[in-house]
C-alpha cells in the first residue's frame, strides 16, 4: 500500500467520521421515520381499527366529495387521494373554515374517521421535514441527504477490507464488533443504500437546485407547474357560485383516457362556477412516479385537458422518484425495503456508537465525547420510544378530544424529549438499559393494547411490534448482563 | 424466485470460498470444492440470477426486489456463520428448493 493511497484513506476515514457525527442523529431520524412509512397505509390502518369498510374507488369518492361538499364548500380546494388494495380511506387535505387540515375519510359515509389521526403521515412527514417549519426541515433533510450520499462514499474508500471481510461478523468483542456490524451493515446494503440516498436528494431537488427554473421562469411559479403537469388546469375562481358535477362519471372518463386507475384527485375552487377537477394517475404497479392527469370543468364535466407524461427527463426524474417512494412495490419487495432500511437506520445508529466506543478504549473520553455518549442513549433509544408513544397514544387518548391528532404527535414529541432528558441525566450504562427496557415495553402494550388482529393488515403491524419489542428486549437484557472485558488490541487476523 | 434462489447459492458459494470461512460452511467436503472453483461458481450465480431478473416480464420490479434479496441472503450467510452454522446452510438449501420450485411453476 503506497503513502498516498494510505493517505487518502485517512483523509476519508476523518471525513467519514466528522460528516457523520455532525449529521449522524439527524439522519438517525431521517432513516427510521423513512423505513416506517414504507409501511405509511398499514400503519394508517391499523391506527384507525373502526374505520374498515372498503369500497370501490367511485363510491368512495361520490362520499367524499358529498360529505366535503356540505362541510367544507369554501375551500380553496380539496386535496384526496383514493383508496387502494393497501388503503381503505380517502385521505383529504381541505379547509374546513379554519385553516387546512388532513383527514381520513370513511370510504362509506366521507366523513373524517372517529380516531382522529396523522396515522402513517407522521413518519412520513418526521422523514423528509423533521417535524420542523417550512422549508428548514426539508434544508436540514437535504443536508443529511447529502452527508448520507458522503458518508457511503468515503466509507467504501476508508473501509480497508471491504470484500475480505464481506461475511464476517465477531460479536462481543467490543470495538472490533461494533467496527464489524457497521461495516456489514452498510456494505452488504450498499447498492440499496446508494439508491435510497441518492433519490431521496432527488425528490429534494426544486428545493436545493432552484436556479434551473428561477433562470427560465423568473418568478413565474404557476407557468412552471404547468410546464410540468399540463393534464392540470389553473384558473381563477369567478365568484359565482354553481354546484359541482357529479365526480364518479369524470372518474370513469379520466380511467378510460389514462388506461389507469385514478390514484389522485384535486378539486379546485369546489362550489364556485370557474371549479376544476384533476385526476391523476394511480402510481401503484409501475416504479415511475405518477404522470399523467385528466381535467375536468366542476360545473359541466366536460373535459378540459388530458395530458400523459412522455418527456424523456421528466420521465427518468419519475422513476428515481417512484423508486425512492416504492409505491410500485409488491409486498415482498416492501418489506425488502422496509429490511434495507432498517440496515441503514442501524448502520447510522452503530456508527454513532461506534465514534464514542473506539475513543472510550484509547483513553479516558473527554467531555465533548461524553456528552456525544449520553446524547447516543437519549436520541437512538429515545426517537423509536417518541414514535412507540405516538403509537400508545393513539390508543389512549379519549376518541372525541379536541385536535386529537396534534395531541398524539405532541405525546411523541414529548416522550422522546422525556428520553432525552433521561439520557443526559443518567450514567450511560444506565440509561441504555432503562431507556431499551421502556422500549420493548411500549412496543408489547402498544402491541397488546391495539388488540387489532381481526384484520390481516392490522395484525401484521402488531405483530411486527411484538417482533420489536423482542429485539429490543434482547438488547436491554445484554446490557444488564455483565459484560466480558473489552478487548484492548486489536488483532489482525483470528483465524480460528 | 428463480433468482433468489440462485443468489442464495451465490451467496453461499462466494463466502466458502474464503479461506476463513471455508472449514466453517463447507466441514469434510472443504477440501473436494476448491477456493477459486467456488469463486466462479458464486461469481456465475450471482450473473445467473441478475439475468433471470431481467428475463422477468416485469423486469423493472424483478430487478429492484433483487436489490433487496442481495443483502438479504448475504445477511443470512452472515448470521449463519456468526451464530450458527446451520443457518446458512439452511438458506443454500432453501436457495436450491426456491430454484426448484421457481422451474416447475
Amino acid at each position: 500500500m503506497s503513502a498516498v493511497r494510505e493517505g487518502a484513506r485517512q483523509a476519508m476515514a476523518w471525513l467519514h467520521g466528522w460528516t457523520g457525527l455532525l449529521l449522524g442523529w439527524v439522519l438517525f431520524v431521517m432513516c427510521l421515520g423513512g423505513t416506517l412509512s414504507v409501511f405509511k397505509p398499514e400503519i394508517g390502518r391499523w391506527m384507525r381499527p373502526e374505520t374498515i369498510a372498503t369500497t370501490d374507488r367511485a363510491t368512495a369518492l361520490t362520499a367524499a366529495g358529498a360529505w366535503l361538499g356540505k362541510n367544507a364548500p369554501n375551500s380553496f380546494g380539496w386535496y384526496l387521494t383514493l383508496p387502494n388494495a393497501r388503503m381503505n380511506t380517502v385521505e383529504a387535505t381541505y379547509d374546513p373554515g379554519t385553516g387546512f387540515v388532513y383527514r381520513a375519510l370513511d370510504p362509506v359515509s366521507g366523513a373524517p374517521a372517529p380516531r382522529e389521526t396523522l396515522g402513517g403521515e407522521f413518519f412520513y412527514r418526521l422523514h423528509f421535514e423533521l417535524q420542523l417549519p417550512f422549508p428548514w426541515g426539508r434544508l436540514l433533510a437535504s443536508l443529511a441527504a447529502l452527508v448520507l450520499l458522503l458518508g457511503l462514499i468515503t466509507g467504501i474508500i476508508a473501509h480497508r477490507r471491504i470484500f475480505k471481510d464481506f461475511f464476517t461478523f465477531r460479536p462481543a468483542k467490543g470495538q472490533r464488533s461494533w467496527l464489524d456490524g457497521h461495516n456489514a451493515l452498510g456494505v452488504l446494503a450498499l447498492p440499496f443504500h446508494l439508491m435510497i440516498s441518492f433519490t431521496g436528494l432527488l425528490t429534494l431537488a426544486t428545493l436545493n437546485m432552484p436556479w434551473a427554473i428561477s433562470a427560465n421562469y423568473g418568478k413565474d411559479m404557476a407557468a412552471m407547474f404547468q410546464d410540468f403537469q399540463p393534464g392540470q388546469i389553473d384558473r381563477p375562481a369567478m365568484g359565482k357560485p354553481a354546484p359541482l358535477a357529479p365526480l364518479a362519471p369524470m372518474l370513469a372518463e379520466a380511467e378510460r383516457r389514462l388506461g389507469k386507475p385514478v390514484g389522485r384527485v384535486t378539486v379546485a375552487h369546489p362550489g364556485d362556477a370557474a371549479a376544476v377537477v384533476t385526476m391523476f394517475r394511480d402510481d401503484a404497479r409501475q416504479i415511475a412516479y405518477a404522470a399523467g392527469a385528466v381535467s375536468f370543468d366542476g360545473t359541466t364535466g366536460g373535459v378540459l385537458a388530458d395530458f400523459t407524461e412522455n418527456r424523456p427527463a421528466l420521465q427518468t426524474y419519475g422513476v428515481a422518484y417512484g423508486l425512492h417512494l416504492a409505491r410500485f412495490a409488491p409486498l415482498a419487495t416492501r418489506w425488502l425495503y422496509f429490511l434495507c432500511g432498517a440496515m441503514l437506520t442501524m448502520a447510522v445508529a452503530s456508527g454513532m456508537a461506534l465514534w464514542v466506543v473506539k475513543r472510550r478504549e484509547r483513553a479516558p473520553l473527554s467531555l465533548g465525547n461524553r456528552i456525544v455518549e449520553r446524547l447516543n442513549a437519549g436520541v437512538l433509544a429515545g426517537v423509536p420510544i417518541g414514535c412507540v408513544a405516538f403509537l400508545l397514544a393513539n390508543r389512549v387518548l379519549p376518541l372525541g378530544m379536541a385536535d386529537r391528532a396534534s395531541a398524539e404527535v405532541s405525546v411523541a414529541l414529548w416522550s422522546a424529549a422525556a428520553a432525552l432528558a433521561l439520557g443526559a441525566v443518567l450514567a450511560p450504562k444506565r440509561s441504555w438499559l432503562l431507556l431499551l427496557t421502556l422500549l420493548a415495553l411500549g412496543c408489547a402494550a402498544a402491541a397488546l393494547l391495539g388488540g387489532a388482529f381481526a384484520d390481516t393488515v392490522q395484525a401484521s403491524v402488531s405483530l411486527t411490534l411484538l417482533a420489536a419489542a423482542f429485539a429490543f428486549g434482547w438488547l436491554g437484557f445484554r446490557q444488564w448482563r455483565p459484560r466480558p472485558a473489552p478487548t484492548r488490541r486489536r488483532t489482525r487476523e483470528q483465524l480460528a | 424466485m428463480i433468482a433468489a434462489g440462485l443468489t442464495l447459492l451465490g451467496m453461499f458459494a462466494l463466502a466458502a470460498a474464503m479461506p476463513r470461512h471455508a472449514p466453517a460452511l463447507l466441514g469434510a467436503w472443504e477440501r473436494r470444492m476448491p477456493s477459486d472453483r467456488l469463486r466462479i461458481a458464486g461469481w456465475t450465480l450471482l450473473l445467473a440470477a441478475l439475468a433471470a431478473t431481467l428475463a422477468a416480464s416485469d423486469w423493472p420490479t424483478a430487478l429492484v426486489t433483487w436489490g433487496g434479496v442481495l443483502p438479504f441472503s448475504a445477511a443470512l450467510v452472515l448470521l449463519g456463520l456468526t451464530y450458527d452454522v446451520r443457518l446458512a446452510r439452511a438458506a443454500a438449501v432453501l436457495g436450491a428448493l426456491a430454484i426448484l420450485a421457481g422451474l416447475l411453476r
